[in-house]
């Protein structure tokens, strides 16, 4: 198609562009085989869908359940306002626990390294970060009470009647009581 | 309860656990200590005194378990306390500052013609993107964002036929000379925004425009591909525009609907004489949440650019005598001046679904100058002048991401009828690529492109080969 391929190229620097193409294939060669022998692979399927969770808002918001793609919303930033316009205070868990991956998986449909990655392309677009990260589901529980509009996700067992249920999370899928 | 206080109580509580523990003596690494049943009887179980060895060893359980359980309400203190007051979060001035960084080498190279020597033939480092983004929220409804990028451009960079050197003699330095490079800050965007609500937030100031995938992902830690499309590099709609601006968002169940519609001055980014450079456009997007993540988007821009040439005409006050000068602006392109309008039409499509990812945009370009006011060609003509005409771009990218950590990708990108050239041409540059994550935060990013005109007349062909590393923090 009337197409040149570098034939007219000067024969010097045709013969260190051979080297150095050789050399950046075996570099790349070289980093992938490293990566392979440093990374130990990825996690395994986990036994996170045994964990059962219970998504508590404070007894002050406006709803008595919330559906699996309304928590997706609220947990995605997509929704940030109840229906009475308030403003909605989801807390998570910490990356890597249990519940968070569970709750990521069962909600979001995001495992622990798309979930990273999806709040890592929010930050770079200017969108709305991820929802504070608290240490443990008692202090969760605390603050949920507390804080008006907020939502969060805690092992079933640790619910208390400060707090309303808008959902459970068994077996992987969302379930409102 | 203050966090100095509740960090005395938690360290008084850890002493005393400590001490209750019957087997916390033996924790203190001791070479050749005497086995546990030849230690003497713990001094706490002397004090308690109770009547028999169970009776003792319950007593202690039971001291045990209540220093336990005052650790754990302590330590649960104390973390919610330096928490910040759980209103405060959005309810008190606040400001984030986060960004990415990327650093690498790249090597860009022609086999022949006119631009060989302007492109660099050889391998070499580079600085990237240093981007910082300051995130501040005075109140709910109140966001600022800034975002700028350090580097060292322009150094080294072309302005016309030589090269910038920005180099310059360091007097503050303490020996009182030595060279530093002048490098800039590039604004990639600062705007002030008002939300009601996710459904209707305004925006002013220097916008990111919201067209497509490319230019909203934007940064290096968030593209696949390192190197851009054409429909980047041309800017088939400005990527920064100086304006106002309207977003939202109203999800439905599994889906969510957004729309951005925008008014600026267009390509000009800055006004500064009598032309109301228009430039309007906006952007739908439908994305959809689940194992099967799909944003299907539709982009369109319309604006004016031109650029004004002023002529001096020098005569003579007829009554002082005196000389004078008036600058009148020209009409027309002979003297470097020129008038067009254009509009932008594009559809993008992303697809997520497990491991696999899709990134695909498609756009039209039709620019159209005002009589006698066409651009002139810069490069290889500049007798010559651009004619009103379409642009098409077009690319894909298809990547794969497996065992976490390896994500090859391939990238092919189209386009055609660049006006420099000729319009009867067309280009594709064929890709493949490597990024490795080490974390979400961390990553090595590998490329290798080979750009192919049709036909080659003017000997345009050309390899890129890059490498960045990337981090976000």
């Amino acid at each position: 198609m009337g197409t040149r391929t570098g034939a007219g190229s000067v024969g010097g620097n045709q013969g260190r562009r051979v080297w150095l193409a050789a050399a950046v294939r075996i570099g790349a060669a070289a980093v992938v085989v490293a990566a392979l022998v440093a990374f130990p692979g990825s996690p395994g399927p986990s036994a996170q869908t045994s964990v059962r969770l219970a998504v508590i808002a404070n007894p002050a918001v406006p709803v008595k359940t919330q559906s699996a793609s309304e928590l997706a919303g609220i947990f995605s930033r997509a929704t940030r306002t109840w229906k009475d316009g308030s403003a909605i205070r989801p807390l998570n868990l910490q990356p890597g626990s249990s519940e968070r991956i569970a709750f990521d998986r069962a909600v979001l449909h995001l495992d622990p390294d798309q979930s990273a990655q999806f709040w890592v392309d929010r930050l770079v677009r200017g969108e709305e970060p991820a929802p504070k990260a608290i240490t443990k589901a008692d202090i969760v529980l605390r603050l949920v009470a507390s804080l008006a509009g907020g939502i969060g996700y805690i092992p079933e067992d640790k619910v208390d009647d400060k707090v309303r249920v808008l959902a459970f999370i068994r077996d992987g899928k969302v379930v409102t009581p | 309860m203050k966090p100095g206080r509740i960090g005395l109580e938690l360290l008084t509580a850890t002493l005393g656990l400590a001490l209750a523990r019957p087997g916390a003596a033996q924790e203190t690494p001791a070479t050749g200590a005497a086995p546990a049943a030849e230690a003497p009887a713990p001094a706490a179980a002397t004090v308690v005194a109770p009547a028999s060895d169970a009776a003792r060893l319950q007593a202690v359980e039971k001291q045990l378990a209540e220093q336990q359980k005052k650790l754990e309400s302590l330590e649960a203190e104390r973390a919610e306390a330096a928490l910040p007051d759980p209103s405060a979060e959005i309810d008190r001035p606040r400001l984030l500052v986060y960004g990415f960084a990327d650093m690498g080498m790249q090597w860009l190279a022609m086999d022949d013609g006119p631009y060989k020597d302007v492109i660099a033939s050889v391998p070499g480092f580079v600085v990237g993107n240093i981007n910082l983004y300051f995130d501040a929220r005075p109140s709910p409804a109140w966001r600022a964002l800034v975002e700028t990028r350090f580097g060292l451009a322009p150094q080294g960079s072309w302005n016309g036929l030589t090269q910038v050197d920005n180099r310059f003699m360091d007097t503050s330095s303490p020996s009182g000379r030595g060279y530093a490079v002048w490098s800039g800050v590039i604004l990639e965007r600062a705007w002030l925004q008002w939300a009601y609500d996710e459904r209707l937030a305004l925006q002013a100031g220097y916008l990111l425009t919201p067209y497509g995938i490319w230019n909203v992902d934007h940064g290096t830690p968030t593209l696949i591909s390192l190197l851009l499309p054409s429909l980047q590099v041309d800017e088939a709609i400005p990527q920064h525009q100086v304006g106002v601006q309207a977003l939202g968002a109203f999800p439905i169940d599994n889906w969510e609907l957004a729309y951005h519609a925008y008014l600026t001055n267009g390509r000009n980014v800055i006004a500064v004489d009598e032309h109301w450079r228009e430039g309007m456009g906006g952007r739908l997007v439908l994305r959809r949440i689940g194992d099967l993540r799909v944003a299907l988007g539709g982009s369109g821009y319309y604006g004016t650019f031109h650029k004004d040439v002023l002529l001096a005409h020098v005569g003579t006050d007829p009554v002082t005598g005196e000389s004078t000068i008036n600058f009148v602006k020209s009409q027309w392109a002979a003297d470097g001046g020129y008038a067009a309008s254009e509009w932008s039409v594009g559809g993008d499509l992303s697809l997520d679904f497990k491991g696999f990812r899709f990134r695909g945009e498609a756009m039209v370009r039709r620019v159209d100058y005002e009589d006698g006011k066409h651009e002139h060609k810069t490069f290889d003509n500049p007798a010559a002048m651009y004619p009103n005409h379409y642009r098409h771009y077009a690319y894909g990218i298809f990547a794969y991401r497996f065992a976490s950590y390896f994500e090859p990708y391939l990238f092919i990108d189209y386009n055609d009828s660049y006006p420099a050239i000729a319009l009867n041409h067309y280009a594709v540059c064929f890709s493949a690529g490597l990024n490795l994550y080490f974390t979400a935060y961390a990553m090595l990013k590998m490329q290798y492109a080979d750009q192919r005109f049709w036909p080659n007349d003017n000997n345009l062909n050309m390899k890129f080969a890059a490498a960045r590393l990337v981090l976000v923090f």
